[in-house]
């Protein structure tokens, strides 16, 4: 028998159409007179998507800019709960979506590994275990007592990266991470998130890049319109991405 | 490692009711070390660039003070032996609120990069929030040392008013932010109104005057009872003076049970406003 990592049940999720101009005095004013019917305030973003994700799998979500793949991430990683069904996440989940989370430009590079470490849900002690060998790995241990915003670009994605690749989550969420950064923080991160995916951690990636999920997927589902369209097989999902752009 | 371990983390559409306010504080027990990070981030972030640095905390009061005991001394010849005192201990007492309810409306909307990033409960941000000002308040208060040197007051046991008061303030001034934090995602009208709101309330309340000049006569003693009721700021305020100067406290009991009463009941209704509307609302950064 299998574990269960990830399960969705028929979940479906509400967003809304337009994020500015719902004023409220707007509202209290015409509101009254003329009241917006519910489906033009809002979309299905996702609908009923069932998916469940063994432990130690790998997954690729597919599809279309707007299709729902980064909020059937954020739904797994509990920042939006559901409008309807429900879902289950068992162990420690991540979602990585670029770097640097949680990073404030005042405060200096030691400090914010304090902050972003804490974030990230770790504890006092582990922060302290970690942090010697987050300077070692991001290089830049001259500067580490400087606030990043004297950083430059570079400097704040090695940071970022030093303390994402301390993460020993059980489920990852990767949203499109492996396209920031120059080429050798590509490889590097690359080369990380490969020991990740080759380790017990079940994942999950979005990417609109075949050849990234083709070599790390076990299984790939393309999404359209909110729903999971095809049945995890590689080839139906690049088929119907590729039919999906013409 | 140190991350909780093997948690199930499980969302469906279930909302708390009336266990709100005991989930929020289970939720922030739960975090307190990442709620201790934001409040240092904050506090770091105000001192760590300026010159002045814990100056300003202190500053900002005490120019008011100055400026309202002249304004005072002009436009009034009531006798108030610790003015100075009462006026400092206001606005000290009133900008704790006043921040702690108006940081608290931003919070979730101007943490939107964080929120949609990785989870924990967003409540956290609002008392990250009441935190840093309680911090800051009560770094400030050192200032009146000296004044309470100078006017020889020793420590009563009025001095217990002075907790009592500062919890008030909080569960007050966060129980309100439960709202406006909310309302705030879907329309950035709220922060205006909150701060329009607080203006006239700050003149409204007895920040820079005592309370017994509203008390005192000047207003018909049938609406004592009703401004006491709608402006619980005033009751908090004197509290506080009371604890000071061990001036007894002129507040009738009643008035005190009806005002905690509210105070608790709009930080009751507010948790669970918060906890039914915040999934919906991070929808809106």
């Amino acid at each position: 028998m299998k574990d269960i990592a990830i399960s969705i049940n028929e979940v479906a999720l509400d967003y809304p159409r337009k994020k500015k101009g719902v004023g409220l005095l707007r509202e209290i004013i015409t509101g009254r007179i003329k009241k917006t019917p519910r489906k033009d305030r809002w979309f299905r973003a996702l609908n009923g998507i069932n998916l469940e994700v063994n432990r130690g799998e790998v997954i690729g979500l597919m599809g279309p800019n707007g299709s729902g793949k980064s909020t059937l991430l954020r739904v797994m990683a509990g920042i939006y709960a559901p409008d309807e069904g429900s879902i289950e996440v068992e162990g420690r989940i991540t979602l990585l979506a670029g770097i640097g989370t949680g990073f404030n430009q005042d405060l200096t590079g030691r400090e914010n590994i304090k902050l972003s470490g804490s974030i990230f849900g770790f504890d006092q002690k582990s922060i302290q275990e970690m942090e010697e060998g987050i300077i070692e790995f991001s290089g830049i241990r001259e500067f580490i007592d400087d606030p990043i915003r004297t950083y430059s670009a570079g400097m704040r994605a090695r940071l970022g990266f030093a303390i994402i690749s301390n993460l020993e989550p059980d489920v990852l969420l990767l949203d499109e991470v492996m396209s920031v950064g120059d080429h050798e923080f590509r490889k590097k991160s690359r080369a990380r998130i490969d020991e990740l995916v080759q380790g017990d951690a079940t994942v999950v990636i979005v990417s609109h890049s075949k050849s990234i999920l083709k070599s790390m997927c076990d299984k790939v589902y393309g999404i359209r319109e909110g729903k999971i369209v095809t049945d995890g097989e590689l080839e139906s999902a690049f088929e119907f991405y590729e039919s999906d752009k013409e | 490692m140190g991350v909780s371990e093997n948690k199930v983390l499980r969302r469906d559409g279930s909302l708390p009711f009336l266990s709100a306010p005991f989930k929020i504080i289970r939720n922030l027990y739960d975090n307190r070390q990442l709620l201790k990070h934001f409040i240092g981030r904050d506090l770091k972030v105000r001192y760590h660039n300026s010159i002045l640095g814990y100056g300003w905390s202190v500053l900002e009061p005490l120019a008011l003070t100055v400026t309202f005991y002249i304004l005072f001394a002009i436009l009034s010849d009531s006798e108030d032996p610790y003015r100075p005192l009462t006026i400092l201990l206001g606005i000290l007492a009133w900008s704790l609120f006043a921040k702690t309810f108006s940081n608290g409306t931003t919070c979730i909307q101007r943490s939107s990069s964080l929120i949609k990033r990785v989870y924990f409960p967003r409540e956290i941000f609002i008392f990250s929030k009441s935190g840093f000002n309680m911090v800051q308040f009560l770094l400030s208060l050192l200032v009146i040392i000296p004044l309470l040197i100078h006017y020889d007051l020793m420590p009563s046991k009025q001095i217990l008013l002075l907790p009592v008061a500062l919890v008030m303030i909080l569960i007050l001034a966060t129980g309100l932010a439960f709202f406006t934090s909310i309302l705030q995602t879907k329309a950035r009208d709220i922060e205006h109104m909150v701060t329009i709101g607080l203006r006239i309330s700050f003149y409204l309340s007895p920040v820079f005057y005592p309370l017994e000049m509203i008390t005192g006569g000047r207003i018909p003693s049938q609406y004592i009872g009703a401004y006491l009721i709608i402006n619980p700021m005033a009751t908090y305020i004197t509290m506080i003076r009371s604890a000071f100067t061990g001036a007894p406290l002129d507040i009738p009991t009643t008035n005190l049970i009806i005002t905690f009463t509210s105070t608790i009941a709009i930080f009751w209704m507010g948790a669970i406003y918060f906890m039914r509307k915040e999934r919906k609302a991070v929808k809106f950064i």
